[in-house]
């Protein structure tokens, strides 16, 4: 219980002022130990912070202060430390401004927080606490400790464009961490196949060979009930199906399993994008329209450039299969400042399509066409071909109460009246237009619009927002966190505001992070 | 030596499809297929062997000539099961393969099977793995604007389209194809007239006489009414309609309204 308390006082000390000692020894040290804590403690949720935490640390860390780190923490007959280690000092120490220098950067004198962390193990766990500390204090060699720090050399090592440095890495670490079997490894271990796919996909290779690999270990992350492994593989998957236009695959695997429920916001966002992808190739326009829509509202949506490549991509098909459902999207989704010149092609487009110009529209296509095929947008594109007839169709219905085929054949560019008989009657039967034919006399006759609030549908859409309303509040409920009881109790006396404070701003950096790790990703 | 055997009876049987002796092609391909089973780097065993860029040669050459033999028997079945086996041979590129002079073709042949099935998803799904170059390819580029076509309405152009295959294997599903439009032809006839003369209906329809109409409307379209006074009915009432008792969806209604009344319940 005391030795609980103190796990829980610690936790949030460890996260004081990052920013400031954010290159330096200290603040590795810092995050090794909360790490450590979390990892005995088994708290999941802590892991996770971590791991958030971790961007603006690892775009700053010098390699210096890594090998350090690594030759101190990691026990002396690990393969891997030796790894990290040679690659280490191989990286050119300073590409960035140098830090303040460290204010004591011999390790075992000054580990103060190591310290104290080792001193609660004292009380918590003795059998651990006890092992070979006496008046040295010995680190604790754990897994996650290990694989934690060759995360950062493989991180670091991309940052400074060792590419292969980063790849040897990650499959060194790989039968690591198959070999472990330890919850609170999970999610680094997620992060390690991440990084693994990253740097193939970096060194243009195919991700293909390393498909079987990845479908076997989403098997294990499903029986481990390991929800960050599952989401991480899941996608990786999809990406690699959809790298290599393996579209049906791709559909069978959505179709065989299920997203985990509690995965990272970022999982989703990229999860969704997937599966609107496929299913915008199988035609399933209105689930990929609410997939995508999903995906942008979930990605992280301010101003600056926090996963811009992402939320390009995906407004991008967004745009065309709002086309493809015969909408028309709004223009202010063509105005958001950093997207306006990637989008400026699909805005011709939509604006062809919004006309009803057959020509205008095949101009746009031909004119923009080694872009569209570059976001492998083009069969999509070349779908839209009959969207632009019926939009054209449903405007000449909506101006004319009756009018000849022959004239609708002439201002759509069809072939003659016949071909215009045809396509008016498909337009009826799919619903793009309320008009009937008169086959006789060889015009199209246009119906009374019907009164929508005669019909049911306002109470239908009302009901959508009403079981939206209700969804949202009832999730809101269940990610509702409440600190343990006894804890609560304890602390209530010595500054409960200070915490308040705390919890504030964790929050708010927790977004920013989020945010940043995004960008990051994509 | 089995290979050697195998290169024989694949020469065999591209013969016996092409005269169209389809009984003899069908007991070679037995055979063929029974033969396969003993290479060691195709299904089942997927072993590694020194030969296996042949064996896959003959194997995929077997599979070819299979999927041509089904579309002269004009077993559709059997067409998706070949066509299931040769997928892999076109997909995978790891092995050492030439493309086949045949694949086009039965790509080609494989969308035109899938727009007859009505199967969109899967056919633009197929779509995606060819390349720029290979959709430009005649016998890829058909079937995907005889798609177009489909999707626009222009029903006629397909039928004329069928007078221009470029390869004499579409010609039986093009024959399908028709079946598959006239039902479309219909079903929009329905939604956007109300009536339509006789002899109009049977041109749209692409029937030969009125009796072969009438025959087509009661099997397929019971409710039209085929009269005597030259026109057909598509007995759809397009008037607007009065709403009934029964439109309103009482029940539909109580367990929404039950739904909220928990839910409230819950939150206060």
């Amino acid at each position: 219980m005391a030795a609980d308390d103190s796990m829980e006082t610690d936790a949030p000390a460890a996260t004081e002022e990052p920013k400031s000692s954010i290159t330096t020894l200290d603040g590795l040290k810092k995050n090794v130990t909360l790490l450590q804590t979390a990892v005995q403690t088994s708290q999941l949720r802590l892991i996770n912070r971590i791991l958030r935490n971790n961007t603006p640390f690892r775009r700053n860390l010098r390699p210096s202060i890594l090998s350090e780190a690594i030759s101190y923490y990691l026990p002396q007959d690990e393969p891997l430390k030796a790894l990290g280690l040679a690659i280490l000092a191989d990286l050119p120490d300073d590409p960035l401004p140098p830090p303040p220098p460290p204010p004591a950067s011999s390790l075992p004198s000054t580990s103060s927080s190591t310290m104290e962390v080792d001193k609660d193990e004292k009380g918590g766990s003795p059998s651990q606490a006890s092992a070979g500390k006496k008046a040295f204090p010995a680190p604790l060699f754990l897994p996650e400790t290990t694989t934690y720090l060759l995360l950062l050399v493989l991180t670091t090592a991309m940052r400074l464009h060792r590419l292969e440095q980063a790849h040897s890495v990650a499959t060194a670490l790989l039968p690591y961490l198959r070999k472990q079997n330890r919850r609170t490894l999970d999610a680094l271990a997620a992060k390690g196949y991440f990084y693994l796919a990253l740097t193939q996909e970096r060194r243009s290779q195919s991700l293909a060979p390393l498909r079987p690999l990845f479908v076997a270990l989403h098997r294990t992350a499903c029986l481990h009930h390991d929800e960050m492994g599952q989401a991480t593989l899941l996608n990786l998957l999809l990406r690699s199906l959809l790298a290599d236009n393996l579209i049906e695959q791709a559909g069978n695997l959505i179709a065989r399993t299920s997203f985990p429920e509690h995965a990272s916001n970022n999982q989703l966002c990229r999860y969704l994008y997937y599966v609107g992808r496929v299913r915008a190739t199988q035609l399933d326009y209105t689930d990929a329209f609410s997939k995508l829509n999903q995906a942008v509202r979930k990605a992280p949506a301010d101003e600056g450039r926090a996963a811009l490549g992402f939320r390009r991509e995906v407004t991008k098909l967004l745009v065309i299969v709002q086309l493809l459902l015969g909408d028309i999207p709004e223009r202010a989704t063509f105005d958001q400042p950093a997207l306006r010149r990637s989008l400026q092609p699909y805005l011709a487009l939509t604006t062809a399509v919004r006309l009803g110009d057959l020509l205008e529209f095949e101009k746009t296509v031909t004119a923009h066409a080694a872009m569209f095929k570059k976001d492998k947008t083009h069969t999509l594109i070349l779908r839209l071909g009959h969207n632009v007839i019926k939009t054209g169709l449903r405007k000449i219905s909506l101006s004319y109460s009756r009018i000849s085929l022959a004239e609708i054949a002439g201002k759509l560019h069809l072939d003659g009246p016949a071909s215009a008989e045809f396509v008016c009657a498909k337009a009826i039967n799919d619903g793009v237009i309320d008009a009937v034919l008169d086959h006789e006399a060889g015009y199209l006759q246009s119906r009374d619009v019907n009164d929508i609030y005669s019909t049911t549908e306002p109470q239908q859409a009302f009901h959508k927002r009403i079981t939206f309303c209700l969804d949202v509040h009832n999730e809101a409920v269940k990610s509702l966190r409440y600190p343990d009881v006894p804890t609560y109790g304890a602390k209530r006396g010595d500054g409960q505001g200070e915490e308040k404070g705390e919890e504030e701003k964790t929050e708010e950096e927790l977004v920013q992070e989020l945010e940043e790790d995004m960008e990051d990703e994509f | 030596m089995a290979l050697e055997q195998g290169k024989k009876l694949v020469i065999k049987l591209q013969s016996a499809v092409e005269s169209d002796h389809l009984g003899e092609a069908a007991s070679l391909l037995g055979d063929l297929k029974v033969l396969l089973t003993n290479f060691e780097s195709l299904p089942p065993m997927n072993q590694p062997s020194p030969h296996a860029s042949e064996e896959c040669a003959l194997g995929r050459q077997v599979l070819e000539q299979a999927v041509f033999l089904a579309v002269k028997q004009r077993d559709k079945i059997a067409f998706q099961r070949q066509m299931a086996q040769l997928k892999p041979y076109y997909q995978d590129k790891g092995r050492g393969l030439t493309d086949s002079a045949l694949r086009m073709p039965i790509l080609g042949l494989n969308l035109l099977f899938l727009l007859v099935e009505n199967r969109l998803a899967e056919f633009h799904s197929e779509l995606e793995h060819l390349s720029e170059a290979e959709r430009a390819n005649v016998y890829v580029s058909f079937p995907i604007l005889v798609e177009q076509q489909l999707m626009v309405g222009s029903y006629h152009k397909v039928l004329e389209a069928r007078t221009r295959t470029p390869h004499p294997g579409y010609a039986f599903f093009m024959s399908l194809l028709v079946d598959t439009v006239r039902d479309a032809v219909a079903d929009c006839s329905e939604a956007a007239y109300e009536r339509l003369g006789i002899g109009a209906a049977k041109e749209i329809l692409l029937l030969e006489s009125d009796t072969a109409l009438a025959e087509y409307a009661a099997v397929k379209h019971p409710d039209w009414k085929v009269d005597g006074d030259g026109f057909v009915y598509f007995g759809k009432d397009h008037g607007p309609k009065q709403a009934k008792a029964s439109d309103v969806p009482s029940l539909r209604l109580i367990s929404e309204t039950l739904s909220y009344a928990t839910e409230l319940e819950r939150i206060v």
